[in-house]
Order: C-alpha cells, then sequence, then structure tokens
C-alpha cells in the first residue's frame, strides 16, 4: 500500500505538461525576429507611436486626447503667444498655454514618455540593421537614426531652456543605446550634439535606396530631404556663426531642388486637405482613414482645438493682434486661407459696413487674466473713428496710423477696457461675429475665430495629416540665418519668397529701404515676424522667440496671466514627469 | 432519522441531569414543542425545570410534567436553539424552538473536504444559504457585506449586476488581484445563483487554504449548491419586486440661483451683468433628478427538491430583473440548475449539476452622461423649448440637439451654458450600450466507496460562456455625427474543463482516527474574442454590413493548469486535532523557471471543553486552534514575463509592431505566509464567540513596478518587496430572548486589519500615479497611503488657499542652519512654511485609504409570527480621496460646470471678507493659483456606518397554510441602505477600499451611487 502510495506521489510530480503559452495578438521579439521584415514593421512602429494612443498605467479609455502629436503641437504653440485660450478645460494643454503646469498631468508624462519609447525602439532598430544589407535597410537605418535626433530635439527643446541660454543646463536623458539601466540628464550641448550626429548619420543611410521606401509623391515616410531640413532647423537653433552658415549650406542645398511651388504658391487653403501628397510638405505623419481622427475620437484631434465644426470643442483662438498684424495687407491669402469665423467659413475677412469692437477687459479685480468686451453694430463715422455705447455710456475708438497700419484706442479714463499709457486700444472687426458667437462659460467672455490649418483632409473638418517639416520653413530657416549673419540682401530676398507666393507683392513687399518705416528695427524683427505670419499654429513661435533671446509679450486676451516672459525664465523649461523625478530621482527642472 | 437521533440523546440527557426537585408548589404543565420553521412538533426534545429535573418529548412532541409555579423551563433538542420559559402559573406551555444553524456538528464543506464544525483546526466561517438572502442584489459578495469577520466588502457602484470587491483579511498584493477564489460544489471557478446556495463558508486562514494552493491567498470561499434529500418532495416559491432611488448623501450641485450668486461673486460687476442676463433665474433645470429615475428590481425563483426512485434531484430556475437608477442601466438574468445524484451501486454515486444563466445588461452609451448629471448646469433646460402666442415659454418635450454654445430654439437668449456642448439627454434617447451573455457549467461527479476505509473522488468539470457587446452610436447625436454613425460589436467566448481526482482514507483506531486525501488537479481554458465597427451609416441601421467599414479586433489563447495535493489529519479522542497538507500547483503565467510552486499549511486544534477540568464551566465549548501556511497568488494577465510587440497599430496601409512590455524571464510566484491563533468559544450554551489573530506576510509581491519613463516603460511586472498584515477579529452571536412568542437575537462582528510594507527593492519608494492622484507604497507605511500636497485652509486675511511648504529655517541672525545627514554631507534644516501656490507646495504623505477596523452587526426580533431584523455594517477610520470636487468645488476654477453647493449640512463655509474663518477660499473666475489641484483638500473622512437592510417577516399562521397543503408561507417587505452616517461629502462613502495596478484605493470619482431600495416579497413552501 504505502509502496503504490509512494509511486503515485511521484508519477504525480514528474508528470510534466507543456506550459509555454503564447497570446495570438501579440508576438515576442523572438517570434517577430524571425520574420524577414521585422525591420520594418518595427520601423513603421515608430510612426505609429507618434499617431496612436497608448495606455499609460491602464489609462487608454479615460484618458482621450493622449497621441504625440496632438501634445507636441499644443506644448509648442500654446506657450506662444498667437492663441488664446479661454479658460481652464478639462484637458491640461490650458496648463502649458497658462505657464503653470503641473508635472502629473498626462500632456507632460505622455510626451516624454512616449519620446522614449520611440527612441528605444530606434536604438534597437540600429542595433539591429546591419549597414549596407540593402537599399532598403540602409534607408530604414537612416529613418531609424532621424527619429532618435527628432525626438532627443523635441525632447530638449521642450523640457530643457534654450541652446542659447548655454550648452551646460540640464539638458534631458541622452539614449544612444539598449543600455537602459541608468537615468541622468545630460547637458543642452551634449543633446544637441548627439542630434547633430545622428542627422548626418540619417543623412548618409537615407541616401541610399530613397526608391525603395518613398512611394512617388507620397510624404508619409522620412526622407533624405527631411532629415536636411531638420538639421538646418537645429543648426539655427544653435545660433552661433558656425552653426547659422551650417543651416544655410543645409537649405541651400535643399533649395536646390525644391518644387516650383515653393516660389509660384500654391492653394493654401487646399493645403492642409492633402498634405500628404502636396509638394509644400517634406515630411508630414500620414494619417488615413484608419486613424482615430477620422472616426470615433475626432473630438481627440490636433484640429478639435482649432475649429468646431460637426464634431470640435473650438478652444484655441486667434489672438487679437496677430488678426490685425495679418490684416494691415488684407490681401495675404494666407490670412484667408485659415482665418474662419464661426459658422462663416469659406468667407475670410470680409468688409462689412457695420462693425463690432472687441477690447480686452479685466476678468476680475484680481486676476491677470482678461477677457474680451464686445459692442456689435456699430458704425465707422467718416473720419474713420468709431463711436459705440458700452454699459450705456458713449466712447470713441479713435483710428492712430502705427508704423503705417490703422489701430484704434479709445482715451476716456472711464473706458473699463485695459489701458496701457492712459489709452486702451480696441479692435474693429467685421460685424458678423455674432454675439451668440462668444463663449461665456469659462472664465471669460471671448469672441471666436477659429484657425483651419489642421482641418479638412478628404473633407474631414478633424483630420489632417500634421506636418512636421516643410518648405516655407526652410526659405525662412534660411532667411533668419542670413539676418543673422548679416546678409540682409539675402535675407530680404527670402523673405520676398515668401510673401510674393501669400500675394504681398508690389505695395506690400519689404525692401530694404522701407522695413524700418513699416516698425521693424532690423531684418531679423522682419523675418521673425514673416515667419511668425507663415508658420502660426505649428508649433515655431515660441521657439523662434527665446532661440532670439526675445522676450514674449503676452499682453493679450486669455485665461493666462498679463505678462512678458524673459527668455531666461525657468519656466520656458516644461516640468519633468513626476513619475520620472519619482523613480529615476533625477534633477527637476527649477521653478 | 433527525428527530429519532435527538430522542435517543435526549433520553440519556435526562437520565444524567434528573435530580431530586426541592419539594415546593407544584403544578402539573403541559404543553407541546414544535419546529419553528415548519410547526413540525419536535421528539424527545429535553424538557428540563430550573433546579430540578426533567423530560422528554412524545412522539407527538408533547410534555406533561410537574413543576414548581414559579420555576423556569428550558426547552432544548440537538440542532435547536434552547428556549427557557417562566411558568408563571401557566398549565400550558407551547414552545417552538428555532433551528440552530451554528450548531456544532454542523458539517462544514471545506471544499475537498468536509468537517464537523466542532473540529475544525482553522478559522472558517459557514453559513446558511437562507442568512445571505437578505438585501435585493444579485451579487453574492454584496450578500455577505457585513456578516463575517475579517471580510471587508465594498460596493462601489449601483450600476445593476456589478460584483462588490470582497478582501478577507486586508490586502498583501498590489498589482496581483487579491479577491477571493471561489469554489463551487468542490471545483474551483464555476458558476451559480445565490438563492440554490446550501451553505456558504469562508475560509481566511492559509492552514485551510493552502490546500488551493494558486489563487488563494485572498482567502477561498466556498459555495455548496442544494441537492434532493430525503423521499418527500420539497416545492419553493419566492418572489420579490420593489423600487430603488440613487442614494445621494449630503451631495447636491447648486440650483439655479446659488450657481448665480456663486458666479456673480467672482467676476468683475462690469463683465458679469454683460454674460449673465437675470433671466437666467428663470431656467432651473434639475439634471440630477432628470438622468436618475426610481429604478426597480425583481426575483422570481422556483425550486423542487425530492427523490425519485434511487435519483436525489434538485431542480430550480430564477428570473431577476433590474433596472439601474441611472437612465439607460440594467441588468436581467434567467438562470436554472439541475443538480441529479444517482447510486450506480450501493458504493459508487455518480452526480451530474447544471447550471445555465443568460444575462442581459445594458450601461449608459458613454462615461459623459454620469458625469454630466451632476455637472450640467441647471440654466440648461435639454428640452426644445417653443412659445406660445402669448410669448411664454414652454417645453415640447423632445431634447434638444446642442453641438455648441447656442441653442437652436433661443431660449434663455440662446446659450448653453454647460462646458460639454452636447446635451447627454439627447444622446442617451438614441445610442445605446448593451450586452448579453449566457455560461452553462456541467459537473459530472463520482464517489466510490472501495472500502470502509476508502474513497476514490472524480469531479470534473465543464465549463463555457460566451459574450456578446453591441454599441450603437446614432448619426444624429453629438458624439457621433462626425463619424455618421459608429456601431460596434464584440463577442468572446470561454471554454475550460477541468478534474479534481481525490482519493481520500479514513480510519479509526481505538481512540485514534486518521483522515488523509491525496490528489490531482488538471485543467484546460480556450478563449476567444472579436470585435467589429463600422461608421457612416443611416439613422437606425443595426448591422454593421451596412457600415463602412472601420476597426477589425480579434484574438485567441490557451491555458492550463495543474496540482497535486495531499492532505492529512490526525484526532485523538475527538479533541486533540492537527492537521496538514500541501499543495504543487504549475502557473503558466510565469517564465520556465519559476512555474513550480510548493504550499503547504499545517494546523492544530484543541477542544480544551472536552477535558474534565472543564465540566460544568460556563463555557459549554472551547476549542484553541493554531496554524501556519502558505498560500501563491499568479492572479495577473497572461504572458507578462514575455516581451511582446503589438501589432494592431497601422501606418500609411501597412501593419506596424510595437514593443509593448519588456521581458521578465525570472517572474514567478507571490507568495502569502500566514499564521493564525484563534478560540471558539460558547459562552452560557447560547453565546458563540470566535476570536482570531493572524499575521499574513506577503513576499515577491507580484508589482507592476514602476519604471522611469525615460525608459520608454512606466513599469516591468515584476516579484518585489514584503508587505505584511496583521490584525485582530471578534465575532459573537447569541439569544438574548427566546422563547414561544419572543425573541431576540444579536450579532456582531469586529476586524482590525494593520498593513505595512515592510520591505522594497532598494529601499525606494514606489510612487503609485492614477491620473494626478497619488499613493506611495513606502517602507514602514501602510500600503495605501495617500502622497499630495498638505492643505492648510484658507489664509483669513486674503481668503487664498495655504498649503504646507519647507522652507530653510534660520538662525537669529537670519542665516540657513545646516546639518549633517547620515553620509556625512551638510544639509539646510528645513521647517514648515505656508505657500499660496499649489505649485510651490511638494507631495507628501497625508493618510491611509485602509480602514483602521471594519465590521458589522446584525439582530433579529421575533414576535410570534412576525419577524424584524436589520443588519449593518461600518467601516472606520479610512480616508476617501473625493476627486470629484476638483471640478464641482473648484473655488471658480471651472465656469462652465455646475458646482456642488458648499451647504451641504457639513459646515463648509466660503471666504468672503478680511477675518473670515472660512473651509473655502474667495472665490476668483479663471484663478491661477491652482487652489483645486489634488491636495489634501479634497481628502475626507471615509468613516460611516450603513444600516445595510431591515426586513419585516410574517410567517402564515401553520393551521392556516395546512388547509391549503403548504408547508410555510413567508411575505416580507425588505430595505436597503436606508440609513448611512457619514461625513463624506459625496454622494457615498462606499469606496473601492482595494486597490489595483491602476486604480488607487479609496479614489472617489464621479460615481454611480448605490441605491436605496425597498423590496416585498413572499416565500411559499409545499
Amino acid at each position: 500500500m504505502k509502496k503504490i502510495f509512494v509511486l503515485v506521489i511521484a508519477a504525480l510530480a514528474l508528470a510534466s505538461c507543456n506550459m509555454d503559452f503564447y497570446s495570438s495578438d501579440s508576438m515576442t521579439s523572438a517570434q517577430l525576429a524571425s520574420n524577414p521584415s521585422s525591420a520594418v514593421y518595427t520601423t513603421d512602429g515608430i510612426y505609429s507611436l507618434l499617431q496612436d494612443k497608448i495606455a499609460y498605467k491602464g489609462q487608454s479609455g479615460g484618458e482621450s486626447g493622449n497621441y504625440y502629436i496632438r501634445h507636441y503641437f499644443q506644448l509648442a504653440e500654446l506657450r506662444g503667444d498667437n492663441v488664446t485660450v479661454s479658460g481652464k478645460s478639462e484637458d491640461p494643454f490650458t496648463d502649458a498655454y497658462m505657464y503653470a503646469e503641473n508635472p502629473t498631468t498626462k500632456n507632460i508624462y505622455y510626451t516624454w514618455w512616449i519620446a522614449y519609447k520611440m527612441i528605444n525602439a530606434a536604438n534597437s532598430n540600429i542595433a539591429a540593421i546591419e549597414p549596407g544589407a540593402s537599399a532598403l535597410s540602409d534607408h530604414l537605418l537612416g529613418e531609424n537614426y532621424f527619429f532618435r535626433a527628432m525626438l532627443h530635439f523635441n525632447l530638449v527643446t521642450l523640457f530643457a531652456m534654450p541652446y542659447v541660454q548655454g550648452r551646460d543646463n540640464p539638458g534631458v536623458v541622452l539614449r544612444r543605446d539598449l543600455d537602459i539601466s541608468t537615468t541622468k540628464r545630460a547637458t543642452v550641448g551634449q543633446v544637441y550634439d548627439a542630434v547633430v550626429e545622428d542627422l548626418i548619420e540619417a543623412k548618409k543611410y537615407l541616401a541610399n535606396g530613397e526608391a525603395e521606401r518613398i512611394k512617388a509623391g507620397s510624404k508619409a515616410y522620412v526622407s533624405l530631404d527631411a532629415a536636411k531640413a531638420l538639421l538646418a532647423r537645429v543648426y539655427l537653433y544653435m545660433g552661433d556663426d558656425q552653426s547659422l552658415q551650417n543651416c544655410i549650406n543645409e537649405c541651400t542645398d535643399l533649395l536646390g531642388h525644391a518644387p516650383s511651388s515653393v516660389t509660384t504658391g500654391y492653394d493654401f487653403a487646399d493645403y492642409p486637405t492633402h498634405t500628404y501628397d502636396h509638394p509644400e510638405t517634406i515630411w508630414c505623419l500620414r494619417l488615413d482613414e484608419n486613424h482615430e481622427w477620422a472616426s470615433g475620437s475626432a473630438e481627440a484631434s490636433i484640429a478639435s482645438m482649432y475649429i468646431k465644426d460637426g464634431n470640435g470643442w473650438g478652444e484655441h483662438y486667434w489672438r487679437e493682434d496677430l488678426i490685425d498684424n495679418f490684416h494691415r495687407y488684407p490681401q495675404d491669402k494666407r490670412f484667408a486661407a485659415y482665418f474662419v469665423m464661426p459658422e462663416y467659413r469659406g468667407q475670410g475677412y470680409p468688409e462689412t459696413e457695420k462693425v463690432t469692437v472687441v477690447f480686452p477687459i479685466k476678468t476680475n479685480e484680481k486676476t491677470k487674466a482678461c477677457s474680451d468686451g464686445l459692442v456689435v453694430d456699430c458704425k465707422k463715422s467718416a473720419d474713420g473713428s468709431v463711436v459705440f455705447k458700452y454699459q450705456s455710456k458713449d466712447y470713441t475708438a479713435v483710428p492712430t496710423i502705427v508704423n503705417t497700419y490703422t489701430e484704434y484706442y479709445v482715451n476716456d479714463a472711464s473706458f473699463p477696457g485695459v489701458k496701457t499709457d492712459g489709452k486702451a486700444r480696441v479692435y474693429i472687426r467685421p460685424n458678423i461675429t455674432r454675439k451668440d458667437g462668444v463663449r461665456n462659460n469659462m472664465g471669460g467672455d471671448y469672441v471666436i475665430y477659429y484657425c483651419s490649418k489642421f482641418s479638412y483632409q478628404d473633407g474631414l473638418p478633424m483630420m489632417t495629416s500634421p506636418v512636421f517639416l516643410r518648405w516655407g520653413e526652410v526659405v525662412l530657416n534660411r532667411a533668419e540665418a542670413y539676418a543673422k549673419t548679416g546678409r540682409e540682401t539675402e535675407a530680404l530676398a527670402d523673405v520676398k519668397t515668401i510673401r510674393d507666393r501669400a500675394g504681398l507683392t508690389g505695395e506690400a513687399e519689404m525692401t530694404a529701404t522701407n522695413y524700418k518705416s513699416r516698425g521693424y528695427a532690423t531684418v531679423l524683427d522682419l523675418v521673425l515676424d514673416e515667419r511668425r505670419r507663415e508658420l502660426c499654429y505649428e508649433g515655431h513661435r515660441m521657439f523662434d522667440v527665446f532661440r532670439n533671446n526675445l522676450p514674449m509679450d503676452r499682453h493679450y486676451v486669455g485665461c493666462h496671466d498679463w505678462e512678458v516672459i524673459q527668455p531666461n525664465d525657468p519656466r520656458i523649461a516644461l516640468l519633468l514627469p513626476l513619475d520620472e523625478i519619482n523613480s529615476s530621482g533625477i534633477e527637476q527642472n527649477r521653478r | 432519522m433527525r428527530r429519532i437521533y435527538s430522542f435517543l440523546l435526549a433520553v440519556m440527557a435526562a437520565a444524567v441531569l434528573a435530580i431530586p426537585a426541592m419539594a415546593q408548589q407544584k403544578i402539573t404543565v403541559s404543553g407541546q414543542v414544535t419546529d419553528a420553521t415548519d410547526g413540525q412538533p419536535i421528539i424527545g426534545a429535553g424538557v428540563m425545570i430550573s433546579g430540578g429535573n426533567g423530560t422528554i418529548t412524545d412522539y407527538d412532541g408533547k410534555f406533561v410534567i410537574q413543576a414548581p409555579s414559579n420555576a423556569t423551563i428550558t426547552f432544548s433538542s440537538l440542532g435547536y436553539v434552547s428556549v427557557s420559559e417562566a411558568i408563571g402559573g401557566r398549565t400550558v406551555i407551547n414552545v417552538s424552538l428555532a433551528p440552530d444553524t451554528e450548531a456544532l456538528d454542523e458539517v462544514v464543506v471545506l471544499g475537498y473536504t468536509t468537517q464537523k464544525k466542532a473540529e475544525l483546526s482553522s478559522a472558517v466561517v459557514s453559513m446558511s444559504g437562507e442568512k445571505l438572502r437578505d438585501v435585493a442584489t444579485s451579487d453574492v459578495g454584496n450578500m455577505l457585506q457585513g456578516k463575517v469577520a475579517g471580510v471587508v466588502v465594498m460596493n462601489g457602484s449601483g450600476q445593476p449586476g456589478d460584483n462588490a470587491d470582497i478582501r478577507i483579511r486586508g490586502t498583501g498584493s498590489i498589482t496581483a488581484g487579491a479577491g477571493p477564489l471561489y469554489v463551487v460544489d468542490g471545483v474551483a471557478g464555476g458558476s451559480f445563483n445565490p438563492n440554490d446556495i446550501e451553505t456558504i463558508t469562508v475560509l481566511k486562514d492559509a492552514s485551510a487554504t493552502a490546500l488551493y494552493g494558486a489563487a488563494a491567498s485572498g482567502g477561498v470561499i466556498v459555495v455548496t449548491t442544494k441537492s434532493g434529500s430525503d423521499d418527500k418532495t420539497h416545492v419553493e416559491f419566492k418572489a420579490s419586486a420593489g423600487i430603488k432611488k440613487a442614494l445621494m448623501g449630503t451631495f447636491h450641485p447648486m440650483n439655479s440661483q446659488e450657481l448665480y450668486d456663486y458666479t456673480r461673486s467672482m467676476y468683475s460687476k462690469a463683465l458679469f451683468n454683460l454674460r449673465y442676463p437675470e433671466s437666467l433665474l428663470e431656467q432651473d433645470f434639475d439634471w440630477v433628478n432628470n438622468c436618475f429615475k426610481l429604478g426597480m428590481v425583481q426575483d422570481y425563483y422556483a425550486s423542487a427538491s425530492g427523490k425519485s426512485g434511487k435519483v436525489n434531484y434538485f431542480v430550480s430556475a430564477d428570473h431577476y430583473n433590474e433596472k439601474g437608477t441611472l437612465i439607460n442601466t440594467n441588468f436581467k438574468k434567467t438562470s436554472g440548475r439541475m443538480n441529479l445524484s444517482i447510486p450506480v451501486t450501493d458504493r459508487l454515486t455518480m452526480s451530474l449539476r447544471l447550471n445555465y444563466a443568460k444575462s442581459y445588461d445594458q450601461g449608459t452609451s458613454s462615461w459623459r452622461t454620469l458625469e454630466y448629471s451632476y455637472y450640467a448646469m441647471p440654466w440648461d433646460v435639454p428640452y426644445v423649448m417653443a412659445q406660445d402666442e402669448n410669448g411664454n415659454w414652454y417645453s415640447t418635450g423632445e431634447y434638444i440637439f446642442m453641438s455648441g454654445k447656442t441653442r437652436s430654439d433661443n431660449y434663455g437668449g440662446g446659450t448653453w451654458w454647460t462646458q460639454n456642448p452636447s446635451n447627454v439627454l439627447h444622446s442617451e434617447s438614441y445610442n445605446y450600450s448593451k450586452g448579453h451573455g449566457e455560461s452553462l457549467t456541467g459537473d459530472l461527479q463520482f464517489v466510490w466507496n472501495v472500502t470502509d476505509w476508502l474513497t476514490l473522488t472524480s469531479m470534473n468539470r465543464y465549463d463555457t460562456s460566451s459574450s456578446f457587446y453591441e454599441f450603437y452610436g446614432d448619426p444624429r447625436t453629438y458624439d457621433y455625427a462626425g463619424t455618421g454613425g459608429t456601431l460596434e460589436n464584440s463577442d468572446g467566448e470561454w471554454t475550460g474543463w477541468g478534474t479534481t481526482d481525490l482519493a481520500k482514507f479514513h480510519k479509526t483506531f481505538g481512540d485514534h482516527d486518521v483522515n488523509a486525501i491525496v490528489g490531482w488537479e488538471y485543467g484546460e481554458g480556450y478563449s476567444r474574442s472579436l470585435g467589429a465597427s463600422g461608421i457612416q451609416f443611416p439613422v437606425g441601421q443595426r448591422s454593421l454590413s451596412n457600415t463602412v467599414k472601420n476597426g477589425v479586433s480579434g484574438s485567441d489563447y490557451k491555458s492550463r493548469s495543474w496540482a497535486w495535493l495531499a492532505q492529512a489529519q490526525y484526532s485523538y479522542l475527538g479533541k486533540y486535532i492537527v492537521t496538514a497538507s500541501i499543495r504543487y500547483d504549475e502557473s503558466y503565467k510565469f517564465g520556465p523557471l519559476n512555474r513550480g510552486g510548493y504550499f503547504p499549511g499545517a494546523s492544530a486544534a484543541w477542544i480544551i471543553s472536552k477535558e474534565d477540568f472543564m465540566k460544568n464551566s460556563f463555557l459549554s465549548f472551547l476549542k484553541l486552534r493554531a496554524g501556519y501556511g502558505k498560500t501563491g497568488n499568479d492572479n495577473i494577465p497572461a504572458f507578462q514575463y514575455q516581451d511582446t510587440f503589438s501589432l494592431s497599430g497601422q501606418y500609411n496601409g501597412s501593419k506596424t509592431a510595437i514593443l509593448e512590455r519588456m521581458a521578465n524571464p525570472n517572474l514567478g510566484w507571490e507568495e502569502a505566509y500566514m499564521t493564525s491563533l484563534g478560540v471558539d468559544a460558547t459562552i452560557l450554551k447560547n453565546w458563540n464567540v470566535t476570536v482570531d489573530f493572524y499575521h499574513t506576510l506577503n513576499s515577491k509581491i507580484l508589482l507592476q513596478a514602476p519604471m522611469s519613463p525615460s525608459t520608454g516603460f512606466f513599469a516591468v511586472m515584476d516579484n518585489v518587496g514584503k508587505v505584511r498584515n496583521m490584525g485582530v477579529e471578534f465575532a459573537a452571536d447569541g439569544f438574548i430572548i427566546n422563547n414561544k412568542d419572543f425573541g431576540w437575537n444579536l450579532g456582531f462582528n469586529l476586524g482590525l486589519n494593520n498593513n505595512r510594507v515592510l520591505e522594497l527593492p532598494d529601499h525606494n519608494d514606489i510612487v503609485m500615479n492614477r491620473g494626478d492622484v497619488n499613493q506611495i507604497i513606502r517602507e514602514g507605511e501602510d500600503i495605501y497611503t495617500w502622497y499630495m500636497p498638505k492643505w492648510l485652509g484658507v489664509d483669513p486675511a486674503n481668503g487664498l488657499p495655504m498649503w504646507e511648504t519647507f522652507v530653510p529655517d534660520l538662525d537669529e541672525s537670519g542665516n540657513p542652519i545646516y546639518y549633517i545627514d547620515e553620509n556625512g554631507n551638510a544639509q539646510t534644516k528645513m521647517k514648515s512654511g505656508v505657500t499660496n501656490l499649489y505649485s510651490e507646495a511638494p507631495q507628501q504623505m497625508v493618510g491611509t485609504a485602509s480602514p483602521a477596523f471594519s465590521g458589522g452587526l446584525n439582530t433579529t426580533l421575533r414576535y410570534k409570527n412576525f419577524t424584524l431584523s436589520a443588519n449593518g455594517n461600518f467601516v472606520v477610520g479610512n480616508k476617501i480621496y473625493n476627486k470629484n470636487r476638483e471640478q464641482m468645488d473648484s473655488d471658480g476654477a471651472y465656469t462652465g460646470l455646475n458646482q456642488m453647493s458648499i451647504n451641504n449640512g457639513l459646515g463648509w463655509s466660503r471666504w468672503e471678507k478680511e477675518g473670515d474663518i472660512a473651509t473655502h477660499p474667495a472665490l476668483l473666475a479663471a484663478r491661477p493659483d491652482g487652489s483645486n489641484g489634488t491636495s489634501s483638500r479634497y481628502l475626507e473622512d471615509g468613516s460611516f456606518f450603513r444600516l445595510r437592510n431591515v426586513t419585516l417577516s410574517y410567517n402564515l399562521p401553520q393551521t392556516l397554510i395546512q388547509k391549503i397543503k403548504m408547508s410555510n408561507a413567508r411575505v416580507y417587505i425588505a430595505a436597503d441602505n436606508i440609513l448611512t452616517l457619514s461625513r463624506f461629502s459625496g454622494m457615498d462613502p462606499e469606496v473601492r477600499l482595494d486597490g489595483d495596478t491602476y486604480h488607487h484605493a479609496g479614489l472617489y470619482a464621479s460615481n454611480y451611487p448605490v441605491p436605496l431600495s425597498v423590496v416585498f416579497g413572499i416565500d411559499v413552501k409545499f
């Protein structure tokens, strides 16, 4: 009996079953590596990570809007001075806009985490792809070098102080191999050096096998031109004389084979509807009908905050004096193409006999934020002034010529609009700004003007293929580098290229003789102002201002503080995610 | 049989206890002793006169005895609760005895084995199914709430069909599931209808659960379903129906006037007058009362049991129907069971058990429906409004479509005030989110009594279930106008089979009794899912084939488990009992190196009351027991040890691969070592008291260990750290009065648990982040410790918020003071300070989500045929984070969301002028200081007492029901959740007390509150 018992136990203990199981909807690295095109899958994975919503700590469903591109474009643009945000939204983009970001919000941690996830993927691909094996594999290798550079560059521009504030400032974590066992912050200089080095590598490999990867006309994949254009941007941001010359060289190289549309121009309103095969694009992230923004999650798109048309929230508006900046040359095609009054899409900026007066007014007595005051149905008098009644008192908006352009001021101590030097600037708008166009529930009151730069791909208001690199920027990068290295004629010529294609010819041309009278102290000022108009809402403005060591004037309507941000303000570097600080103990950005 | 057995025992008892009575004035007392449940006479019941002699009842339950007229008679019978009656000069005394379900000879089902309750050597609580069914729910977890010491049940949602969370003796796990293992009719897993439960047994300590090894670290709940027993056919019908209302506690959103006044005080006058017309006060829509309606619950049940030929049978059918209090939430379930037991030979019995259930459930079509029932502004009326000829507005009764700030009907100036531009009531009237599922569990069991000391059993189960989910987003609604409608279908199926084969030995040698089992288990499972969605279809279209293809998904996987187990028990003289067990498990969830786990357990018991020196003690029963055991936990998702790429994405028409996870080939079992010591006693023959002490050490805890996000991973599943739970449990119940007409029973249980994190990798803290709310796992602290800026109140001088910050401590001359830390570095001495800016306030530990203690009490009052019973539960000493207040108590940060009224009886006040001592900062539109940021400001005392259930029932008189051939008939009215005592400002302080990977324990957001319900029911037995 006892023997049988022992035997049974022994038999049971020895009975071993196969316990290896695999999920059918994922693959282990070993399974994937056995696939001949695994490098294509994992490189395309980086494009996927730019556009997909990946669950961070299990938060997939509840965290709408978690897309790298959406966060990136918002973090880069909203901290500039083109956008008015009307009030605190549950979406943390408002925190970025207010320069009061919180290190636990999703735009902070997700942007950081996904960037490193993509960098890891690039590192692993760079380690796995043998150089020179085929034209295709070399191109893939180049793409991975490009992404490693671009992502480190995006991180260092968002999470560290501008390069011009010092190479030794804390940068971001630099990851260029598969070892992730230690985590420390490199300096800004070290990060830039690595970015430049990687882009030079990227150029080398992308020069091979172009035809294999890039289908005719498609701008969906990173190309040799993309690597050159990004390298030009990086050199421009570095700003020392050698880098500026390098920038000019890269741009000149690129512009030597630029498509004709760079000079002849194109239909600006049509451009966002098909950036993916448009000659203006150098590289965009190709979103197609399979992307969430084309269906269920349209209201989490980039466009959803810029416009409201069926879907969308419409919470980012044009800053008032940017409208005037464009409107001094009403023939500017870019303005007509992208400026949208709610419910008057396609009408651009009409001139009407009756006008509306808009002006900043303190939200309350304590905060520094401002809302819009609004008076509709006014008329211009013969002398150009506008008399309007606000809270049962009459005021006069007096036209004043400032730098060849008409601005309007109310000079009356009792006027509740915000005053500078005793005068309150007001803005005269077409009176199709309907009263119920006012969004009045978000902590203030705002007159709404939408921007359509990210809308209407395939007719869908919320869809676009976001452009990372395009020819207009290349021209203006060279213009800025010329301006800063004293080659004003060349700089003005590049500005002319951009202005010509926007329809700003003849009287509107900026020349060496007229730019000062038009309010620009230097050619660089003119270049930066042109950059602002050309690239507004595309995530450049903040970097443009701060890399030139200029202050950013944020005296305009919005829920942010009414202040000037100096180029050395520590708030320019976003707080690092608290999860990063808590787990790796690296140094947090100062405040 | 029971009655004859009792008769014999009682004869012996009477003989032993017969003592000559004192001569006194005696009268003749006669009467009948009956069973309180069915009115049948009790044969052989003891009838004892205080301090004197006694007799027993005859075959009609009748007795005649001589007794002093002022004496007291005690009626007793085995299996019944004794009743004492003062004679008070009466000559006829009839009593009915209630069955004692806690009787010590009761056999407790432990899953693999059964055991006499008296001889249990580990912490086990068993109760009859009848005791559970006093609350109106379909979930057995809810039924257990407040009834077992050390078992905390929390019901975080009022969604019909949702299950409560059950935690037995605290939480030692973080990522891995810590819920109990259900064992149904001897096999782990399976489904059952609560109405079919014969008994339920909770195994609390590891000496009992170790035999279940894997997944038993959260305790084991053993469910035994009813079976046919005697020759008589028993038929039972039960029906209940009632209404439910959502509990909102002290919470209420502002009404129109409150919101108007609130808004006015935070704007400049000029702006307010311009933007907020006084006509707003004419609109006052109560969104909560329109999104929440009266709910309904119904349950109809029928069963029959008995014996037909040689076959014992039990069959039942049940239909449960619940309509939730939140619109468009409901749950329906129809189930049936058949249990057959067939003697094949006189030594071999075959049992067949089948359980089938089909359920339908519906939730709201969007999370916004619940949130915006609280957030939507009272100035927004959801109906299309029209004007009559006199210019008066009236509702057309049709919901208005909103997609922006402008109302098409121009009502109220044409503005929509709520931040969300859509009207959730409009969306809910078109869109839906529905599911249904069915499950079938079939058991085939053989019991072969090979010899009188050897039994072989084979329990085999086949288990299959399927589910289907459908989402419809109508093209006419705000959310789906953009896609032209969205339709989603998904289905899934699960099939599993398993076998448990045991050899059981039992032999008695004189005073020695030996029991042993040895066996093995094997199981396989297969699951599969498929989902598809389409967009752009005509209104009302319900077929995916008529949509534009949008997405597809699918997966399948297999699983396998196997184990062997052995247990031996030795008992000497029926009072010294020793048990030891061991189990070996393999889990496919771990890497090849760490799949196996050994789980031993041992326990001992000493029934002290059986010792001679305990004779005549006031303790009629006393047992001391001690146990030690180890259990394992592999309750994590599959494949966590592998590095895997997700291929669900695509780019530019091609599939993409994204690395989801790092490999961890060393991943292995989480282990729990539990030591426990307990005492069971019966005091004064009536009060059953149990006291337990336990100490549980969880080690190699399975945790999604946070990684720095700059590695590209936020976490890796790993075995890290040690957590200790220790505690005391106390339970007592008994009768205060129990006689024929009147009975009063009281029960009380209490569990104190203390949790500490003992060890972490490199002693580093782990910050668990959920949204922007953090808890910290730190050595020496409770596992659920809140970590956030500390709120210091409102500055009386200026109404600004204050948080604690730390500033350098300065000496008299204003220089910082330094000290040398343990590493020899100079550090600046810091002291507590105050900041008005949220961004300057550091995170710190500010309390725990774990309660200090919890428990329940219950009581039953019986008067003649009426019974009034009540049970309540309480939780004390936990902190709840009320995240809802970040939006709804935001001091002006959100002006497009309705705010909660601070006039809620909790003593809250708003700062208005200098010198005000207030709980709430001054109002400021678009405030920049972050007063509503996550901080201890919104951390509230989570203690509460809840009167869980009150039931009044009436048993129809036997004389009446016997005429209509019934054996019993009972009608009752039951009320759930009618009283909650709490200082919590949200709707309901009952929040989840456990965390999981990414959900904090004690985090309260916009929850679906549990309902108050009133149910009327009738039970009839034939």
